[in-house]
């Protein structure tokens, strides 16, 4: 059963066309993420949903409940909603203990005074903020006010949960231990949530589904899996991935023996089937699927090493080519290599193609694929 | 062993050098010579003025033949607080000062924070103008609506000419009307409340709406969201607004002088300005320390109620975002009202002047009565005695002095905002630091009339190696600028902020000296918040009276002081030409600024 669903919503800030037509449904219990660039439409999305932002069209259910039509003119007030949210700059109420914070909402909804204590102390023994109830928001870190904002979560027990960019005001270790805190939050809640972030590391690793977003508009919404393995078209495939995908310019030939691609340096013939009739494309090759060989090999292409980086687990390489710069990702500690001039190639199998004028990814997808209605 | 004693010489004379090098640093030597200086302005003073109040002075010998003039006495207190004239010298005007302080006041927030409400958050047409409109009468002295009311209800009680109520209904309005509480408290309601207006507006502009939106979620109506959110976030900012409205309104002289002095309707400030006038210093002086007491005493109550959690306004400076209510078509309702608002505190009042400046005769405003003669006539014409404005040489002598005193005291502030802002940023954390904001922030709890009565009672008489500065022009810049430090040091601070340390520390590392560095990166990078404080205490000095009108002589009379003492020549035409020579003078300088500095920063204190 679908939880939350978003039938054509539009929204226009005065002339402004923040979303364009937007389809979305999302099942119960799901982790979704919301993820695109700064201006996207993705927080915008996430508001409408909330109630925080009325949209000029279209229809939004929540749990069976019609909160938003233009059609019947009901527009359900965010107080009224029961959703949970967290914000980004947490909104912890200041002038409010930690305690209050947690609990207004509990006793706004004239809860058991006994009830609003069990959750309190369930909510403040979750977020290990156990003895620090009776401090302002301004007396915590940054860290145990974020927490804060997630005992608030809990406490109110949302079917639910709504997340604007909860972590990006946390610094890289704090970040890495709550992203498994709500991941874990989000599954004893049973809550559908959704989140929105620009962070592609936060997407991969907390969601069900992943909804990737740009100028409003959906450009595909699959799971981690598919959103970094067959992006739909050219800019999920840019967007996702650190380091960045290479891209290299190749002409597309099918003929009776199967489909060829020809370019500068790249040169084989395509083992996946195709849905196209030949011409300008893109070839996509995620740094990782780069290998770096010591001596000359058939296929090959010539390359210098320019920058070796060591991350620990894996070295970043960028290397010059004749006519572009490359990236590869080697799964070894590397400092350097014994020289400089080395052949890269790749397995055709883990190239990626698009059209190059559409953008498109024309390689037929072995799973299923899941191009979202709105497009 | 030589060698040892040299190396324990050398540590020692290292230690030495780091010891006068830490001491020594400019910011140092500046913070200490300016907390000494404001201690010696400020302090001291107010030391002089209680030791003032408790000894005996010339005034006092026909009451006291036996004592010594400087003899220690509890006699002023006596009279003042239980003697028989003690009704008339005190209980009274305390409780007029108390009326009107308190009635303004509330009138002033009321006001303050409806339009502070309509421009942050609402929608309401051209909200810049709107803004910009709500602040004009700021820049008006304080008085104009004072002086402009009594043209309008001045009735026959006081003789002379009168008002053009008279003139259009034929009836004379009654007494409450014309002079005392009433009138004093809408006059200066409708000049204070830009105080509270604009500290309201700053408050509520930075509380996040995402605050009340979280509200939202968790179930709170709009009404419990204003109420359990929003007001208690701008509850500190009320607070300093009640404080600062109440201080200013209850030193203020000009007002009450001009509606309540006709009527024998005293204030403290204005039995004040009664009692030094008559050399009865010693009872003015302990007047002026109740109301720095009372002034002190709201501070501290404020502080007890509201002060402890005084800076969760600004808690959460990223990404505060404000979202505005539709008003739908009331929209242009509001607007309409604050366009009257404008109306009735500023084109109303100037409209009246200078009708009044216009006409022959005072009180007939017929069109066969207009005349330019209070502009620009010469003695003998229509007026045997007054000549117009333009050739009065009183008046355009205190022309002059107001142009001169806003010009220095703006120059000064301007430096004195600058030093203060680099010291107190450059040793943030320190105790010099701390007092020296602190020391800036004391001639705020002083209101006008009894900061001038303490100068008056300091700087009567040589100092030291000083010599008496009463009665010189440079007293009037000297109290003009200590008056005006909280505010400066506000803006010299809030400039010198901005700038990172590590601009200057990248100068250091490249060799760049001290003066240097100030004056070619400092400086210029602070200049524009600096130039729109200087453009504060410029407006701010032109258009004060209450500061200063213990302090003028005849010599080193300003443009207001001339117009208050015209006020009982009957002579209101002129009164109404120079007022609005005064506005104009304001008006002119501040459009002249604005061109010479086009991106400074302009808001307002």
């Amino acid at each position: 059963m679908s939880e939350v669903s978003l039938t054509g919503i539009t929204k226009h800030y005065g002339e402004f066309l923040a979303l364009p037509e937007m389809n979305l449904t999302i099942e119960k219990g799901q982790f979704v993420t919301l993820l695109g660039p700064s201006g996207c439409g993705k927080t915008t999305t996430l508001r409408i949903i909330a109630g925080l932002e009325t949209p000029t069209r279209g229809e939004l259910v929540l749990g069976g409940r019609t909160m938003f039509s233009d059609v019947s003119h009901e527009n359900v007030p965010p107080e009224k909603r029961g959703l949970g949210f967290i914000f980004q700059s947490y909104a912890l109420w200041p002038n409010m203990k930690v305690e209050r914070n947690i609990t207004l909402a509990l006793r706004q909804a004239k809860m058991p005074a006994a009830e609003i204590e069990a959750r309190l102390e369930a909510a403040l023994e979750k977020v290990q903020l156990k003895g620090l109830e009776d401090r302002f928001p301004s007396e915590l870190s940054g860290g145990q006010q974020q927490r804060v904002a997630v005992g608030r979560l809990i406490a109110a027990r949302n079917e639910i949960l709504l997340m604007d960019e909860p972590l990006s005001n946390l610094d890289a270790v704090l970040r890495t231990e709550m992203r498994a805190e709500l991941k874990r939050l989000s599954r004893e809640l049973g809550a559908t949530t959704v989140y929105v972030t620009h962070d592609q590391v936060e997407a991969l690793t907390m969601s069900d589904l992943i909804v990737v977003m740009n100028e409003g508009r959906i450009q595909q919404a699959g799971t981690p899996y598919e959103i970094y393995h067959h992006p739909a078209n050219l800019f999920v495939a840019e967007f996702i991935g650190d380091p960045k995908v290479n891209l290299f310019d190749a002409e597309l030939v099918v003929s009776t023996t199967g489909a060829r691609i020809k370019g500068a340096g790249v040169d084989f013939h395509l083992t996946q089937p195709v849905q196209h009739s030949g011409g300008a494309v893109k070839v996509a090759v995620r740094p990782e699927h780069l290998c770096i060989h010591t001596d000359p090999k058939e296929g090959a292409i010539e390359a210098k090493i320019d920058v070796v980086q060591p991350t620990g687990s894996q070295t970043i390489v960028s290397l010059d080519m004749p006519s572009q710069r490359v990236t590869a990702l080697v799964a070894q500690f590397r400092e350097s290599w014994p020289q400089e001039q080395v052949w890269i190639d790749f397995d055709p199998a883990d190239a990626m193609i698009f059209d190059a004028k559409s953008g498109v990814n024309i390689v037929e997808n072995g799973q299923t694929a899941t191009q979202v209605a709105a497009e | 062993m030589a060698l040892t004693e040299g190396n324990i010489t050398g540590i020692r004379s290292g230690r030495l050098r780091r010891l006068g090098g830490a001491l020594m640093s400019p910011e140092r030597v500046i913070a200490i010579i300016m907390a000494i200086g404001l201690a010696f302005l400020v302090l001291v003073p107010l030391l002089e003025l209680l030791r003032e109040t408790l000894t005996v002075q010339p005034y006092d010998k026909a009451y006291l033949p036996n004592a010594t003039e400087g003899d220690l006495t509890t006699f002023h207190y006596e009279r003042v607080f239980s003697g028989r004239m003690s009704a008339a010298l005190f209980y009274k005007p305390f409780i007029h000062s108390l009326i009107t302080a308190t009635g303004a006041t509330v009138f002033c927030l009321v006001l303050g924070a409806s339009l502070a409400w309509v421009v942050v958050r609402t929608n309401v047409p051209f909200r810049e103008a709107v803004n910009t409109m709500i602040v004009v009468p700021y820049m008006l002295p304080s008085w104009v609506m004072a002086l402009a009311w009594l043209t309008f209800f001045k009735n026959d009680r006081l003789g002379g000419s009168s008002g053009v109520f008279v003139y259009l209904f034929g009836v004379q309005p009654p007494d409450w009307l014309a002079f005392g509480a009433l009138p004093i408290i809408i006059c200066l309601a409708f000049h204070y409340y830009v105080y509270a207006y604009l500290i309201l507006s700053g408050a509520l502009s930075t509380v996040d709406s995402q605050l009340e939106e979280a509200g939202a979620i968790a179930g709170l109506s709009r009404l419990r969201q204003f109420l359990s959110i929003t007001a208690p976030l701008v509850l500190p900012a009320l607070g300093s607004a009640i404080v600062m409205t109440f201080i200013r309104v209850v030193g203020s002289f000009g007002t009450p002088a001009v509606l309540g002095m006709p009527v024998r309707y005293f204030t403290l400030p204005t039995q004040i300005y009664a009692a030094i006038g008559s050399r009865n210093v010693g009872d003015g002086y302990l007047l002026a320390l109740v109301l720095v007491l009372m002034a002190i005493l709201f501070i501290w109550i404020n502080q007890r109620m509201i002060g402890v959690r005084k800076s969760f306004v600004t808690m959460s400076g990223k990404g505060v975002r404000t979202k505005t209510i539709d008003l739908g078509p009331a929209r242009w309702l509001v607007l309409g009202l604050v366009v009257l608002l404008l109306a009735f505190t500023v084109i109303l009042p100037i409209g009246l002047l200078l009708l009044e400046s216009l006409s022959k005769t005072a009180g007939n405003y017929d069109l066969s009565n207009l005349t330019l003669h209070y502009w620009i006539g010469e003695r003998g014409d229509v007026d045997a005695i007054h000549p117009g404005v333009l050739h009065n040489p009183l008046i355009l002598g205190a022309a002059w002095n107001s142009i001169r005193l806003a010009f220095s005291v703006a120059i000064l502030t301007g430096v004195l905002g600058f030093l203060l802002g680099y010291v107190v940023v450059r040793t943030r954390g320190t105790f010099a630091s701390k007092s020296l904001e602190m020391s800036a922030f004391l001639p705020y709890i002083f209101p006008s009339v009894a900061f001038g009565a303490i100068y008056i009672g300091m700087f009567s008489r040589p100092i030291g190696p000083f010599p008496a500065l009463y009665g010189t022009f440079f007293l009037l810049v000297l109290i003009s600028s200590v008056k005006n430090l909280p505010y400066t040091s506000r803006t010299g601070i809030a400039a010198l902020l901005q700038i990172d340390k590590s601009l200057e520390e990248a100068a250091r590392t490249q060799g760049i000296g001290w003066f240097a560095r100030v004056r070619r990166i400092i400086i210029p990078l602070a200049s524009s918040g600096l130039v729109s404080g200087m453009l504060l205490s410029f407006i701010g000095t032109m258009r004060e009276l209450s500061l200063i009108i213990l302090l003028v002589t005849p010599s080193t009379a300003v443009l207001a002081s001339v117009i208050y003492t015209y006020q009982t020549d009957d002579v209101p035409q002129l009164i109404g030409a120079a007022t609005l020579l005064l506005v104009l003078l304001v008006i002119t300088f501040n459009i002249l600024f604005r061109l010479c500095f086009k991106n400074a920063k302009l808001g307002f204190a």
